[in-house]
């Protein structure tokens, strides 16, 4: 509890809250809060993985499985570039990277699924938020992602330098004869 | 599970019970039948949720649990939490409740319709789901993935904003530490 919320209860009351639910008892605090719904328009919060759905449906039981594998690919191909030290072609080159893996996830070749399941179906790999067996990661990586996606993702890289390089001419205003 | 909750009418502030419950069929249907059309008409970002699915694997899995607000014979919200697997980011080695998805009936969004027909439904699921990680031993921890353009409602709810997660596609997680009056208790 902020010590916001305390000075709410505090001045609406001399009773400290019992529970997070006697909040909504405080009409001032319950009316900011109101007021804040209203401003956002729809409070949603999630991250959705119904995108990986039609893999899943073949085995529902292992969606879970499938998002937490998910963010930990996101997870691992950041780290992975984050080695590399591309400077600020980085962040482009993990995008293009995740956006090649989301699309192998949503709808993977029979040889990617093949692998893409084996490791779903390992329990010791799911106690956790990610997937702490980084090996794991990397060699599925090394399935998911192809030579031609490799090349695809040092190409968008590096046009990325290129227009950060022209940009900073035209900033500097550097002449170029 | 029934818990007597109040909403308050958008257009005249005055408050109106309804109840939070466990989710069952019902509210799935209600998604489908009276939710589903209206999200892909405003184009909202969670028309295509599928929660017949999310039901059907809760039911099998003890580590999540879904809730929904029931007012009128309406759902009014629905929201699913994990209570297992998600660590704290702000003290590491602690665990939390993890929101992981809400939503709130199109006629209660703002950006659909205006004045909303009711308003709280977020305020209240944010409150028992921490409620809900002290039940569980958490002490009030409870993190969230806020939607694009939702956070200054978590701002609002005092959660502590830790930035843009790259891993969750740069949404912004939101976390809440330990509720203060446990924290009092057990230091008595």
């Amino acid at each position: 509890m902020s010590q916001q919320e305390s000075n709410y209860i505090q001045s609406a009351s001399n009773t400290e809250p019992i529970s997070p639910m006697d909040l909504l008892l405080n009409e001032e605090w319950l009316q900011s809060s109101i007021q804040a719904e209203e401003v956002v328009g729809n409070i949603g919060a999630g991250f959705c993985s119904d995108a990986l759905l039609e893999m899943a449906l073949v085995n529902p039981e292992l969606y879970y499985r499938l998002k937490t594998l998910r963010i930990s690919l996101n997870r691992e191909v950041r780290l992975l570039i984050q080695d590399w030290n591309l400077g600020t072609a980085t962040s482009t080159a993990t995008a293009t990277a995740r956006e090649k893996l989301l699309t192998r996830l949503r709808l993977p070749t029979p040889d990617v699924r093949k692998h893409i399941e084996a490791v779903l179906l390992k329990d010791e790999l799911f106690g956790e938020e990610f997937i702490s067996n980084r090996q794991v990661l990397r060699e599925l990586l090394g399935v998911m992602l192809t030579q031609e996606d490799w090349q695809s993702i040092a190409s968008v890289a590096a046009d990325s330098l290129r227009q950060q390089i022209m940009q900073q001419v035209v900033f500097e205003k550097i002449g170029v004869a | 599970m029934q818990r007597q909750v109040q909403l308050i009418r958008g257009d005249n502030n005055t408050s109106v019970n309804a109840y939070l419950v466990g989710l069952q069929q019902k509210h799935i249907d209600d998604y489908k039948t009276l939710w589903r059309n209206q999200l892909i008409l405003h184009l909202q970002s969670d028309k295509f949720v599928d929660w017949e699915f999310k039901l059907r694997f809760i039911s099998n899995s003890p580590n999540r649990e879904g809730y929904a607000i029931e007012l009128s014979g309406e759902t009014q919200g629905l929201m699913l939490i994990e209570t297992q697997l998600h660590g704290s980011r702000i003290t590491e080695g602690q665990r939390l409740v993890y929101m992981e998805i809400v939503a709130t009936a199109p006629w209660n969004r703002t950006d659909i319709q205006y004045p909303p027909r009711y308003k709280s439904v977020g305020t209240i699921f944010i409150q028992f789901a921490r409620t809900r990680s002290i039940e569980l031993g958490y002490q009030g921890r409870l993190g969230l993935h806020s939607l694009p353009g939702t956070e200054k409602f978590y701002h609002n709810q005092r959660m502590l904003n830790l930035g843009a997660d790259e891993d969750y596609e740069n949404m912004v997680y939101f976390e809440y530490n330990i509720w203060r009056s446990y924290q009092k208790s057990t230091e008595d």
